[in-house]
């Protein structure tokens, strides 16, 4: 945010904060290292607040709970913004000197009354108007968010009205508040850091606005970069469906079982003239692969670096030769190269590394040797001697407007409905999301057992199975406006009426994201996964099978 | 918090009681029922959590009215606390007087301990085999169940027995001097009275002769009502609490440290200090407790000015309050002392409707309030870090000391602990001063001071004398050995004691005498022992009470503890591994691992009163039955030798 792709807070301010606001975030079962930070903060006294359709796991340790309907992350912001202001609780000190836009901002949020915003989000009124003030009040507060955000067709203003909130009470630029999306994996962080986005050179260092920055890469590495973004994921797939795009090679991911209203995806995949997967899984996509590069594990079978959510830089080592044939990612790239008739010699990791450090200034001050003896660095670091960046924005609170540089904006956001629509036909909400034994479509998780894990369910309430007439463990039919799938019925209390809960960890078994619906946002390219509309059926003649995961 | 709980419900009178400690339950996150708010807002987070320090209270409000714990319940209350149930259960089945299978509603214990051991236990327990059937069956009609019990804090009544009652309305009721019928008469009796037994007079002789002037503990008990403030005042109450304000804090600090008083719970800590620590402490809040947790066999003492005496300890801790700038005291009561319990709740109501508790106390500007809480059957809960997590909510396991309560004690927070006795001390202190209260008893040990004098001797009971007074003195006070027979041993300071031999009876009850003499005074148990009481039954006694109420928590108190019966159990029954010399050996390696190696002092003293049967009284010298012979040395109780 301002300019740089990453969480503003460490994890150490975690716990020492006062209050965390966990928004669109199941931390515990989804983040549940960073969940440990959190507990240390509620252990030092720090009160959590939980924004999430589902009384989660991570809701059982809210001071507050505050159920939304899916989807009205915006109406929510806006209405907190508009009580903080009306109650005159906003930061009028870092709002003139350090943002920019608040009076177009101000009336933006005008009309958001909490009886409004009560009957947008259903959140109740008065628990709003708690929400706001002690999010307001509070000497130190950070907001923290997962996919409840992003995965919506509005996500990058989902993102931006949580920014807005940060600005208006002066919450970003100090220690122990801040604005921290938290990351998917190890090294979600880092695959951004360098480069792996279509509008970014490494160090986000902007493709088509810093042409002084195109340039250094351009002699860095002999050959002319296009000035041009390239697409995202969700582009690529439309660019499939033009026939713009026809061949692909596929690092890590499974888009034939992770995207959006699959259907589409695998015939687009499939329709492909050439489609190269390098994974250390054959994946769903891998087989539907013309060529296979069988990679090794990124970790204890690597050398290299990875960057977690608080930007902090950090060494993996290789401990073990990867089995059989499944070669480095750096190496196989590199030998990929070679045969395309580029002349890269031998490349190493320490070598990209080095060579990434003339290039991107953020990360000039980490050595390799400084990576390893202080166990990691947290960017910003441009120099040797600097000691890396504990908190980003720490400028916007400058005396001196000079030092202070450029204001941050406030953004006007728009409350925007999902666009799968709730009608008599599809009258209940299926959100997706994930649980503390599995990892997205398995693919990383479903090689070991865990007691824990249960399998694919149509996680219901208690109110709507009974008007259902289905009852637990009962094969049900759930139709979305683009597929069906069948799957058990689990009653589950922490839904309300009219929102169910599936994962999409067992796409072997039930292929959830053929329901799900592909509407994207446009800035960001995330689909909503969030937010389908559904029925439920019950299917004819047949026995409720007993528990669950059968 | 994780609440993962089984499909067990709470019944309809299980959540009623859980909610009339509670009020009713307002979300389906903390066991209501499901509504339009609930699956919107919920919270339970830190002030839900914190409500942890009520399931004892909890607990003991489903035992008190079901008379069991069931499953369901167990549920109930860890739903409403947010308290995960294993963590729920793992409390529950800590403390003995918590059942977690179905049982009658009246539940009769008989303490079968040393005390009433030596003074016609074993006889009632056959009586009450005889009339209600045999320990732990219920009786026919599903109503009653009888059982053993360690000591009851009624010694100076032997035998003792505690009726403990389920339902509305009715309270647990204690029996002293017990017999069977009175036993059976309470069980169908609905009667109110809490406590059945003898006369003040009986309890403290010294209330009762012309030497009562001279009682400084003990000057109320007898004269006071117990139920009326008024009456409280009349004999001086709150005298000291207003002179405590009018010299501050500092000046009561200044007159403990004069008075050189120091700690009667046995562990003899400098009082004036322990508070000027509290006091000191820039940590807020800080809390107050008296330890009332009476359980060291033979110890009645706190019982007696609990019950008679209940506002001089109110006063005396509102003092130790102010002094300390705490605003929160706590009395943690045995769960076997209802009278007592009762006296003091109402004490405190009335204290508090009178200005003397509350938010402006004595109208001077500071706060203080009492809560009572009440243990529930586990002696370890004495120590002063259980009685902490007890009150906390935890399994009574002690912490590792340091940090010590004064800076981190309850919920982290400094924390002054005192006895009942040494808070009811201060009293005296301020009436008569520092410096004159140090004129009392010896040079190393100052004041009067309260002993529990049991087993047999003809007037057992609760005697003030000051410090200096001989073992002879006090058994000559309490009218010697009864019926004139010769004196075996004493056992001085309780269970966690030791024992003295006849011919040491000079020995002055000092902290200075006795630890030269290698005793000690612990909380001022004096149990004679005439030659009638077959002393290796008085041991293996000992050594199954260690065994029962060692918490568990450390390796060398959970292991040795069972080592020490196990050995004495062979060589009283003759059956030793090897030969009783090796037997004996191995009993004095277990009791150098305890002392050394036990976190608190339940496994650190375990073994004084073993060791010191053998080292002193050398109970197990004679012949060696290795070769399997009965061993005619040891002889066993009968019928007859009791009565």
């Amino acid at each position: 945010m301002f300019g740089a792709g990453g969480g503003t807070s460490s994890y150490e301010e975690v716990e020492h904060t006062d209050l965390v606001i966990l928004w669109g975030s199941n931390a515990r079962e989804t983040h549940p290292i960073f969940f440990h930070h959190v507990l240390a903060g509620i252990h030092n006294g720090a009160r959590l607040f939980a924004v999430d359709p589902r009384r989660t796991s991570s809701a059982e340790w809210a001071d507050l709970w505050l159920g939304i309907d899916v989807g009205t992350d915006v109406a929510l912001s806006n209405t907190m913004a508009r009580e903080i202001i009306a109650s005159d609780l906003h930061d009028k000190t870092f709002i003139s000197r350090a943002t920019s836009g608040f009076a177009a901002y101000e009336k933006s949020v005008e009309d958001w009354t909490l009886d409004r915003g009560a009957a947008v989000t259903g959140v109740p009124a008065e628990v709003i108007r708690e929400a706001a003030h002690a999010y307001a009040r509070a000497d130190r507060a950070m907001i923290c968010w997962t996919l409840g955000i992003t995965e919506h067709h509005n996500a990058v203003d989902n993102v931006l009205a949580l920014i807005n909130l940060g600005l208006l009470t002066g919450h970003v630029g100090t220690y122990g508040s801040g604005l921290n999306p938290l990351r998917g994996q190890n090294n979600v962080q880092g695959g951004g850091d360098m480069g792996a986005i279509p509008n970014k050179l490494p160090g986000f260092q902007d493709l088509e606005r810093d042409p002084a920055a195109r340039e250094r890469f351009e002699r860095a590495w002999g050959v002319p970069i296009a000035p041009k973004y390239g697409w995202h994921l969700t582009q690529m797939f439309e660019a499939m469906e033009r026939g713009e795009l026809t061949a692909v090679y596929v690092i890590g991911e499974n888009p034939a079982s992770s995207e959006a209203d699959m259907h589409r995806a695998r015939k687009l995949l499939s329709n492909l003239d050439t489609l190269i997967v390098q994974d250390i899984f054959m994946t769903k996509t891998a087989e539907m692969a013309d060529v296979v590069l069988p990679a090794s594990a990124s970790w204890a079978e690597t050398e290299g670096t990875v960057t977690n959510s608080e930007r902090r830089v950090q060494r993996v080592r290789k401990a073990l030769d990867p089995p059989g044939n499944a070669r480095d990612d750096v190496w196989i790239i590199n030998q990929l190269a070679n045969r395309l008739g580029l002349s890269w010699g031998e490349v190493t990791p320490h070598a990209a590394w080095d060579e990434l450090r003339t290039l991107s200034p953020m990360h000039g001050g980490m050595s390799w040797k400084r990576l390893e003896e202080e166990g990691g660095l947290q960017w910003p670091c441009p120099d040797e001697e600097h000691p890396g960046t504990l908190f980003l924005h720490e400028r916007l609170w400058e005396e001196d407007p000079a030092a202070r540089g450029e204001p941050a904006p406030f953004s006007i956001t728009i409350d925007s409905a999902p666009v799968d629509e709730l009608t008599d036909e599809y009258p209940l909400r299926l959100t997706t999301g994930r649980r503390l034994t599995d990892y997205n479509t398995g693919v990383q998780t479903g090689g070991f057992s865990s007691p824990l894990r249960r399998q694919e369910s149509v996680d219901i309430s208690p109110e709507d199975a009974r008007d259902l007439g289905v009852a637990e463990g009962e094969i049900v039919r759930v139709t979305s406006r683009r597929g069906t799938v069948d799957a058990p019925i689990r009653i589950d209390t922490v839904l309300r009426p009219g929102l169910i809960f599936m994962t999409f960890h067992f796409p072997e078994e039930v292929e959830t994201n053929k329901l799900t619906i592909d509407a994207t946002d446009p800035k960001s390219g995330t689909a909503e996964f969030k937010a389908a509309a559904v029925r439920i059926d019950k299917l004819p003649d047949v026995v409720a099978a007993g528990g669950g995961g059968s | 918090m994780d609440l993962q709980l089984t499909d067990a419900r709470a019944t309809v009178e299980e959540r009623a009681a859980v909610d009339a400690l509670l009020g009713p339950p307002e979300t389906p996150w903390d066991g209501g029922e499901r509504d339009a708010y609930g699956v919107r807002v919920s919270r339970t987070g830190r002030e839900a959590r914190e409500q942890r320090h009520l399931l004892l209270p909890a607990l003991h409000a489903v035992q008190d009215r079901i008379g069991w714990i069931s499953e369901g319940a167990l549920n109930y209350v860890s739903i409403r606390l947010t308290v995960p149930p294993a963590e729920t259960f793992g409390v529950a089945s800590f403390y003995a007087l918590f059942a977690l299978q179905e049982r009658p509603p009246t539940v009769v214990h008989i303490c079968d301990d040393i005390a009433c051991g030596s003074s016609g236990a074993e006889r009632l327990c056959g009586e009450m085999e005889r009339l209600i059937g045999p320990a732990g069956t219920p009786t026919t009609d599903g109503g009653t169940t009888w059982q053993r019990s360690p000591c009851l804090g009624l010694c100076e009544q032997a035998p003792a027995a505690l009726v403990q009652r389920a339902g509305i309305g009715v309270t647990d009721r204690s029996i002293g001097c017990a017999r069977a019928e009175d036993v059976v008469a309470a069980i169908t009796s609905r009667a109110d009275e809490i406590g059945l037994g003898a006369d003040v007079a009986t309890i403290a002789p010294q209330t009762a002769d012309e030497s009562r002037s001279e009682l400084r503990l003990l000057r109320r008990v007898g004269v006071v009502d117990p139920g009326s403030l008024d009456s409280y005042r009349a004999e001086g109450g709150y005298e000291a609490l207003r002179m405590a304000v009018e010299m501050g804090p500092g000046g009561v600090i200044r007159e403990l440290k004069d008075a050189r008083l120091m700690g009667r719970g046995g562990a003899a800590f400098p009082t004036g200090v322990k508070w000027e620590a509290v006091a000191s402490q820039a940590s807020r809040p800080h809390y107050f407790i008296c330890n009332a947790d009476e359980s060291e066999p033979g110890t009645f003492k706190d019982r007696v000015l609990m019950e008679h005496d209940p506002f001089a300890l109110i006063e005396s801790l509102t003092i130790a309050g102010y002094t300390t700038a705490s605003e929160h005291g706590s009395i943690y009561i045995r769960g076997e002392y209802p009278l007592a319990q009762a006296r003091l709740r109402h004490a405190i109501d009335e204290a508090r409707e009178r200005g003397y508790l509350g938010d402006d106390v004595m109208g001077e500007g500071f706060t203080f309030d009492i809560e009572v809480r009440r243990g529930a059957g586990a002696y370890i809960c004495g120590e002063e870090t259980a009685l902490l997590n007890s009150i906390e909510g935890k399994r009574g396991e002690p912490r590792s000391k340091p940090p010590f309560p004064v800076s981190r004690g309850l919920f982290g927070k400094p924390t002054g602990i005192n006895n009942v006795e040494t808070l009811v001390n201060v009293l005296e202190i301020l009436r008569i001063g520092g410096p004159a209260y140090a004129q009392i008893g010896t040079e190393g040990s100052t004041g009067p001071r309260l002993f529990c004098l049991s087993g047999t001797v003809e007037r057992p009971g609760l005697y003030e004398v000051p410090f200096g007074a001989t073992l002879r003195d006090l058994i000559e006070l309490a009218g010697g050995v009864s019926g004139g027979r010769p004196l075996k041993a004493v056992l001085l300071g309780g269970a966690a004691g030791a024992f003295v031999r006849p011919q040491d009876l000079d020995l002055k009850l000092t902290f200075e005498d006795t630890r030269a003499a290698g005793v000690t005074l612990g909380s001022g148990v004096v149990m004679a022992f005439d030659d009638t009481v077959s002393l290796p039954e008085v041991l293996l006694r000992i050594a199954a009470f260690f065994r029962d109420e060692s918490c568990g928590q450390c390796v060398p108190c959970r292991v040795g503890t069972v080592r020490q019966e196990e050995a004495l159990q062979r060589i009283v029954r003759g059956a030793q591994i090897g030969s009783r010399d090796e037997e004996l050996a191995l009993l004095g390696e277990i009791a150098q691992v305890m002392r050394d190696a036990s976190i608190c002092g339940l496994g650190q003293t375990a073994a004084n009163a073993v060791v010191s049967a053998i080292e002193q009284l050398g109970v197990f010298e004679g012949a060696d039955t290795s070769n399997g012979s009965q061993d005619r040395s040891v002889p066993t109780r009968t019928e007859e030798q009791e009565s």
